[in-house]
């Protein structure tokens, strides 16, 4: 063993590393999740101690589930698939490998410091400086191998996964260096960015909302438009279509940013730019919509098929339904000025958060997951356990998304009523809150025992899933030990 | 700067379309050029654009005691912008919170803590409203944990916020300066 697989020269062995390590974040990110739900029924719960603070776990949770979980996994898929659609070998499985080793050096040092309270504070771009630049690394070495695969490529005409995978690698070092404030002190915390105040949150959410598509949302597109026609065995709908919705996306979607901070401080010019491009926005969803129904047509039944072979494919469906919800609340329900008032910092946003990283683009990864595995290790999984872990996780899913959403209503619909005053000495009319913001935690008591609920059902199926992951590969170990 | 605007949307759209309708667009040595270009006209239209605006100085964007910035790197580092916001918007939805938040009130904020939940109360005008007391009360345990302690200041059934015990006096007195400081 060489360092558990991690010099390894073998083919697939990048994409099995990156694979199995995401799993692992994936179990802990759950935990965290878990703890973070409970705090909100009982914040007594694991209290007074610096590390374990909400205000600590939080953006270990957030960071986790985005760099450890949906990255790593996101990477270990499109290893697996640009060899496959490029007709050679991964340019260098060494090199992969090493990027994977990396990559789980950056997250355990990001997981202690973040724990320990080094922050940049910046939502989305929390990591301090050393931890950013460790990742910067990652992505570089990752580009190189990924371009050097593609510019040998045996197949002329580039299938529309590699377009995205390539428009990942090529936007997202970008997208991070600028959002990420290099300019700061090592330790983050207090530390002097470029820009200040205003700026500094335009800079922020240019940065978090692009990164979202530009890397989670392009990777998970690439992985969705090669599995879609693997998996239901149908030809791609239009290829037109695709190359419409590509190019759109790269068009509209890193407009959007302000939409983050409507009503604020900001310059309304700008906020009006985003929300008439988040309603754009329509167009390259529709794009990739219309192709995913048009391709899945009449394979809708396999969701209740009981096979090794529908297996993924039930996850991808969900996935593509749940791409098109959380993509019609962008441009319907957060982004128009008078309904995002309404929205604008409640559950609403955590619930269109989950729905996009939970629902979407985890469901699409589990399906690409359960599809790769088998054969990148010659070993199937555990079909009764994949099926606990699709009801579990979808039920848990569906409660969970259900109870934030409403409970959003409650929130916005509270923090609206408001009583109306006149000054008769000043002849000015007052709006007064009709309830103190007490009052609003305390009526979402039984909302946040819900999303519990919720969580832990989601939490037993996700486990479910590592523990499947986990034994397949045991069992795949110990039959390569055996052939040997 | 309406005009650079402009010209840098169409710029974006023209690629956009030559994108759409040359079929070979999607090779390498196009793509990569391509992209970026896009992006980094996105990036000088959203990001470096509004930034060149003037702000105009308000009373309330001051600059900060050497006291309260530690007490502000106390609040990012535990992370309090993740439950509370610091903007006050011109809607109905935030009227009787207190004066709208202008650009200039955040003059010396590094990082801006504007926030994107209000699981707690918005805190733009937390300052002056209870006593140093209160704070140290409250922040030590929000809630009351034993019957001597029901009615004490700061003590409020039913909150949600977590206890923050483990802050060094120090730390806690520097916490409730730049809590006092958000007028």
């Amino acid at each position: 063993m060489d360092l558990w697989g991690f010099l390894s020269d073998k083919e697939n062995s990048a994409a099995r590393n990156f694979i199995l390590s995401s799993v692992i974040w994936l179990a802990l990110v759950v935990v965290v999740a878990l703890v973070l739900a409970i705090k909100f029924n009982w914040p007594d719960f694991l209290s007074n101690v610096s590390w374990l603070s909400f205000g600590r776990l939080r953006p270990l949770h957030v960071n986790g589930a985005l760099f450890g979980w949906l990255s790593m996994s996101n990477v270990g898929i499109m290893l697996y698939i640009v060899p496959r659609l490029t007709g050679v070998r991964l340019w260098s499985e060494r090199l992969g490998n090493l990027t994977c080793l990396l990559w789980n050096l950056f997250l355990g040092f990001s997981a202690v410091t973040l724990l320990a309270g080094y922050t940049q504070g910046r939502e989305y771009a929390e990591y301090i400086l050393p931890i950013d630049f460790l990742l910067m690394l990652c992505l570089f070495l990752l580009l190189y191998n990924v371009f050097k695969t593609v510019l040998t490529r045996k197949e002329k005409v580039m299938y529309v996964s590699l377009w995205y995978f390539v428009g990942a690698l090529v936007w997202t070092p970008f997208i991070y260096v600028v959002g990420n404030n290099f300019l700061m002190d090592l330790t983050g915390l207090g530390g002097r960015g470029p820009v200040s105040g205003i700026n500094d949150a335009m800079l922020n959410w240019w940065y978090g909302h692009n990164l979202i598509a530009m890397w989670f949302g392009n990777l998970g597109l690439g992985i969705f438009y090669y599995f879609l026609p693997v998996l239901t065995r149908n030809a791609l709908y239009s290829h037109r279509l695709s190359l419409i919705g590509f190019w759109t996306l790269a068009f509209f979607y890193v407009w959007n940013g302000q939409h983050h901070l409507i009503y604020g401080p900001g310059p309304d010019w700008l906020e009006s730019v985003a929300i008439i491009f988040s309603v754009l926005m329509v167009i390259p969803v529709f794009a990739v919509v219309y192709n995913f129904f048009k391709t899945a047509q009449g394979k809708w039944h396999l969701l209740f098929q009981n096979s090794q072979e529908a297996l993924p494919l039930k996850f991808l469906l969900i996935g593509g339904f749940a791409y098109f919800l959380t993509c019609m609340q962008g441009p319907l329900t957060n982004a128009p000025r008078t309904i995002n008032a309404f929205f604008h910092f409640s559950y609403w946003i955590v619930g269109h958060a989950h729905l996009a990283f939970l629902g979407a683009f985890s469901f699409i990864n589990m399906a690409a997951i359960y599809y790769v595995l088998p054969r990148v290790l010659k070993t199937p999984v555990s079909l009764r356990l994949a099926n606990w872990h699709f009801g579990l996780f979808a039920t848990g899913l569906m409660t969970f998304l259900g109870v934030l959403h409403s409970s959003a209503i409650i929130q916005g619909g509270l923090w609206t009523a408001k009583i109306q005053e006149y000054d008769f000495l000043t002849g000015a009319t007052l709006w007064r809150p009709a309830v103190e913001h007490i009052e609003v935690v305390r009526s979402l008591q039984p909302f946040y025992f819900a999303i519990m609920i919720g969580a832990s059902l989601m939490v037993v199926g996700i486990l479910t899933f590592v523990i499947n992951v986990l034994w397949t590969a045991y069992k795949a170990a110990g039959r390569q030990e055996a052939e040997v | 700067m309406y005009t650079a605007l402009l010209l840098l949307i169409l710029a974006a759209s023209i690629l956009c379309l030559g994108g759409i309708y040359y079929k070979r667009s999607v090779t390498f040595g196009l793509l990569v050029p391509g992209a970026l270009l896009m992006i980094i006209i996105a990036f000088l239209s959203t990001a470096v654009l509004p930034s060149m605006e003037k702000i105009p100085s308000t009373p309330k964007g001051l600059p900060y005691t050497e006291k309260q910035l530690l007490g502000r790197k106390i609040y990012v580092r535990e992370g309090c912008v993740y439950c509370h916001t610091q903007q006050v918007r011109p809607i109905k939805t935030d009227a009787g919170l207190g004066s709208v938040s202008q650009a200039g009130d955040y003059l010396y904020d590094y990082p801006h803590l504007l926030g994107t939940e209000r699981t707690g109360p918005d805190l733009s005008h937390l300052g002056g409203k209870y006593e140093d007391q209160w704070h140290r009360n409250h922040l030590t345990n929000p809630r009351p944990k034993r019957p001597e302690e029901e009615g004490m200041p700061g003590k409020v059934p039913g909150s949600i916020m977590p206890a923050f015990s483990y802050l060094s006096g120090e730390e806690m007195d520097a916490l409730i300066a730049y809590l006092q400081a958000l007028r």
